[in-house]
């Protein structure tokens, strides 16, 4: 058996009931639980909202990579569909009217003999 | 070592997900008041002991899971409580000082914070407890208070038991010199 100090014992020079370390640990221990659970929920949602985080920033460059503008003179050659469309946008209005009222019977090939 | 009945059951609710809380609140009814009085001793300032038993209790239910039950329960939150007692005279103590130099500081909250009045021999047989270096108060008063066993001891501390005893035979020798010394 362990040796003790004679007279002292162990007592505490202290004041603190037994009543007031009962509600202290009482307290505590429901703290303790609140601030375990939110911190574990925080553990679970943090990966989650991190990799969707993650997963929001890739689409977003992947997105605006494909919708980028292109160089100018890759623009005219999409918009160029053929040679006919080149053609009917380069003639005046007045001009595609006239064509527009040929009827096809007067396009023969007795026109160009 | 060997597991207590009384670890028994409390483990078997711990590791139970429906059961933890229920568990927790079983060890802290059973623990709580034995750690508040054994980081008291180490911190000996109240509203620090306070600080310390909450940290204490929210890194027990939180890691409770990781608890792997090699040793006791109790060895393993008496290591939790040390750590963060610890943690607590470090963030009091200078950049360059050690630990063993908040002794004076200690006296001093220990004088403010007694009973109206306390009884003289207690308050002495502290004084000469706060003398000691921080590893030897902390061995003797886990030995002499909280009546660990020297393996109890050397689970929560990380210390061989080798020199557990021969820190707790010096701080016995110290502090009854100081008794001699000034009763």
């Amino acid at each position: 058996m362990m040796e003790k100090f004679e007279n002292i014992g162990k007592k505490m020079p202290y004041a603190e009931s037994q009543e007031y370390l009962d509600n202290l640990i009482a307290n505590v221990t429901e703290t303790a639980i609140e601030k375990g659970n939110s911190g574990r929920m925080q553990r679970i949602l943090w990966p989650a909202v991190s990799i969707a985080a993650a997963a929001a920033v890739l689409l977003f460059v992947f997105i605006g990579r494909n919708t980028e503008k292109p160089e100018p003179s890759i623009q005219i050659a999409q918009n160029t569909e053929s040679p006919m469309d080149d053609f009917l946008a380069s003639i005046s209005d007045e001009d595609l009217m006239q064509l527009t009222g040929y009827e096809m019977e007067e396009i023969s090939a007795s026109d160009f003999e | 070592m060997s597991v207590t009945a009384q670890d028994m059951d409390l483990r078997t609710m711990l590791s139970n997900p429906s059961e933890k809380e229920k568990g927790f609140r079983l060890l802290m009814q059973r623990y709580g008041k034995a750690l508040y009085w054994h980081i008291r001793r180490i911190v000996v300032d109240h509203d620090d002991a306070e600080d310390a038993l909450q940290e204490t209790s929210i890194k027990i239910f939180r890691s409770i899971d990781s608890f792997r039950g090699e040793g006791k329960l109790s060895s393993w939150i008496y290591r939790i409580a040390t750590n963060e007692a610890i943690e607590i005279l470090r963030k009091k103590k200078g950049f360059f000082q050690s630990l063993d130099s908040l002794g004076p500081k200690l006296e001093n909250t220990l004088q403010q914070q007694a009973h109206l009045q306390p009884d003289q021999m207690e308050l002495l047989f502290q004084k000469a407890l706060l003398k000691l270096p921080t590893q030897q108060r902390i061995v003797f008063n886990m030995r002499y208070y909280d009546d660990l066993s020297y393996e109890e001891i050397a689970e929560a501390t990380g210390k061989n038991v080798g020199a557990l005893k021969a820190n707790y035979h010096y701080a016995y020798e110290k502090v009854k010199n100081y008794l001699k010394e000034n009763i």
